[in-house]
């Protein structure tokens, strides 16, 4: 099985521009860069997929083995990049997949140029004198609304196309799978993502890296954010003046101006 | 009739709506609530409107479905339906809620959220309750297939670990037969009987043991097999017995089925030689076809032998259930039982119709390619 049936990879861009590879993170799939990735197809290649077990990618391919850590997804990156014979590629990762990018560029630092962390956290749990943000317990509490929510889920594997009034390039087809994930996986994954402790891995990046933070995030606060910072010597910290966990949705022209401006690309 | 409805009808009909309703800005804030979500959760409008947001409201499991789920969907998707959310009260008391959301947007292109909240405090132990028995349910059929599967493995290895010792004192008994070592004495020769006949029973008993475990490999069942060719192997199987008792077959054609080869001659050598075992004093005559039912094929194996009492008909296919004592039919009371498992791992149905010594016939219903 290639990486394009079983990511969903999509190429879209020009092919001789460097390449930006955008990473979803945990709950969603590739879709959530729709207001994000028209800004960059003009002057790079552009590289989209879904984490096995998320989207339209192969669910049976979904190992709890594998899975059950982020090499297992960092492993699948790299593949990727192999298969297309892609190095030096911006890897822009947001929430989880910002831990999952870092991981690649610290294994292969030749297939990463550059990194954008978006809401990263290196662990959610607080320890001892780190905080995270979560206590165990609450990790748990997100798991059972899951459980709670296995009802909706299959709900939402009904397509409904709603027209943008204000985007009509977006209203595009969505297919059946839309941000929709098997129970048994969301489960495994929300457990695997949200109980890493990938903190030492930190001091080892070292391309460089830029840190977009939002306020309030509930999932990966400030202080988390600052923690990211300056454990990655050379980083760069940004603040997008927007609440949540994801400004590419919620502050897509502000997300794409940090990016830009990290990346010395257009005005 | 002129139905009148102003402004004040809709305040009525928003304020004092049968479930909670609320708008929020792009950000989502609170910029709307009526007067039953107030209640519910016991707040001032004041304390709400402007300040809070409807995340705020959550419980944490809540915040992270809502900014790892619910978001995502509602801003891409415009809508989001059915999703479960725990608020919580101004005492901090947690309240489920059935949640719904739309994406609106104001004259000058904002982004709005209106959201309807349904309480759900009765459904949600009800649903609570299911979800824990379906998590036992899936913990007990693990258990029970890992119990299954260390069965077949102990039928496997007790069955191969029993053959060859009891060939071996089979062949001792010839042995010593052979070189005189036997005594001639009447009682003698009894004993020496009732032994050679025991063993022979526990060979026929180990036999079928072996037949009956459907080894762990065989669990393909989607192979295109052409029933006649599997009646031949069947009847090749048993070609000395057959021409022992000079039984007369007829086969008619037979259809081309969905299944496991090796599990299907067993099958049809099963049943052949149960019409053979309980022929009567007549000419056995067995005779083989088939019906065509939808997608499936109805097959039925006819014999003219000794029957059974209809009574039993249910009782034949049980494991180890024999209506004859070892004396008159050997057997161990597996042949059948492993004919149903055969069929049933097909997704068939097995049957018999008999009448004491008026033959008997055997129904089971295979897939067709």
């Amino acid at each position: 099985m290639t990486t394009k049936t079983k990511n969903n990879v999509k190429i879209t861009g020009k092919p001789e521009h460097p390449t930006i590879m955008f990473a979803h993170g945990y709950g969603c799939d590739q879709s959530m860069w729709r207001f994000v990735v028209p800004s960059f197809t003009d002057g790079f290649q552009v590289i989209t997929f879904d984490h096995v077990g998320s989207g339209n990618s192969d669910q049976s391919a979904y190992d709890f083995e594998k899975y059950d850590s982020l090499d297992g997804y960092a492993g699948d990156v790299i593949e990727i990049l192999e298969e297309n014979g892609l190095d030096q590629v911006i890897f822009i990762g947001h929430s989880v997949s910002a831990m999952i990018g870092a991981l690649v560029a610290i294994k292969r630092p030749e297939l990463i140029k550059k990194l954008v962390m978006i809401g990263p956290s290196p662990c959610y749990i607080n320890k001892e004198d780190y905080y995270g943000g979560f206590e165990e317990k609450d990790i748990e509490e997100m798991i059972s609304t899951l459980e709670d929510n296995y009802l909706g889920w299959s709900s939402y594997i009904t397509p409904v196309i709603i027209g943008r009034p204000d985007k009509p390039e977006f209203s595009e087809e969505l297919n059946n799978s839309f941000c929709s994930i098997r129970p048994d996986i969301a489960k495994h994954f929300a457990k695997v993502t949200f109980t890493s402790d990938n903190r030492n891995d930190l001091s080892k990046i070292k391309v460089p890296t830029l840190i977009i933070q939002t306020e309030p995030d509930v999932i990966a606060p400030e202080k988390v954010g600052e923690y990211v910072y300056h454990q990655i010597s050379g980083s760069v910290f940004t603040k997008i003046q927007t609440a949540g966990h994801c400004p590419h949705l919620t502050a897509p022209e502000l997300t794409i101006e940090e990016i830009k401006k990290f990346l010395n690309y257009g005005g | 009739m002129v139905v009148k409805f102003d402004s004040t009808d809709y305040n009525e009909l928003f304020h004092k709506a049968p479930c909670g309703y609320l708008k929020l800005d792009a950000f989502g804030k609170i910029i709307t609530v009526n007067d039953t979500f107030c209640n519910w959760l016991g707040f001032n409008k004041k304390d709400l409107l402007f300040t809070k947001s409807f995340q705020d409201l959550l419980s944490i499991g809540g915040k992270m479905f809502y900014e790892t789920h619910f978001l995502p969907l509602l801003q891409l998707r415009g809508e989001v339906s059915e999703v479960n959310f725990e608020l919580l009260s101004i005492r901090e008391k947690r309240l489920p809620f059935l949640v719904n959301a739309v994406t609106v947007f104001t004259d000058d292109g904002q982004k709005e959220f209106n959201i309807t909240l349904f309480d759900i405090s009765q459904r949600i132990s009800f649903e609570r309750e299911l979800i824990k028995a379906k998590k036992e349910a899936e913990s007990n059929a693990k258990r029970l297939e890992e119990k299954n599967r260390e069965l077949e493995r102990f039928t496997h290895i007790v069955t191969h670990d029993l053959k060859s010792p009891v060939r071996t004192i089979e062949g001792l008994f010839e042995i010593m037969s052979k070189k005189g070592y036997l005594s001639e004495e009447k009682e003698a020769k009894r004993l020496q009987k009732m032994v050679l006949d025991n063993l022979r029973r526990m060979k026929v008993f180990i036999d079928d043991l072996v037949d009956q475990a459907i080894s762990e490999n065989e669990t393909e069942y989607g192979k295109l097999i052409d029933l006649n060719q599997i009646c031949h192997s069947a009847m090749e199987m048993l070609g000395d017995e057959i021409k022992k008792d000079n039984v007369k077959f007829s086969i008619n054609p037979l259809p081309i089925v969905k299944g496991n080869v090796s599990q299907l001659v067993r099958l049809f050598s099963n049943l052949f030689s149960n019409s053979i075992k309980y022929r009567s004093e007549r000419p056995l005559e067995i005779e083989v076809s088939f019906e065509r039912l939808d997608t499936w094929a109805e097959v039925k194996v006819k014999d003219n032998g000794i029957g059974f009492d209809p009574e039993f008909k249910e009782r034949i296919f049980e494991y180890m259930k024999r209506l004859h004592s070892h004396e008159i039919y050997p057997g161990s009371g597996i042949g059948l039982y492993s004919c149903k498992r055969i069929v049933e791992a097909h997704g068939g149905k097995i049957w018999a119709e008999g009448f004491l010594d008026k033959g008997a016939v055997f129904h089971f219903t295979l897939p067709l390619a």
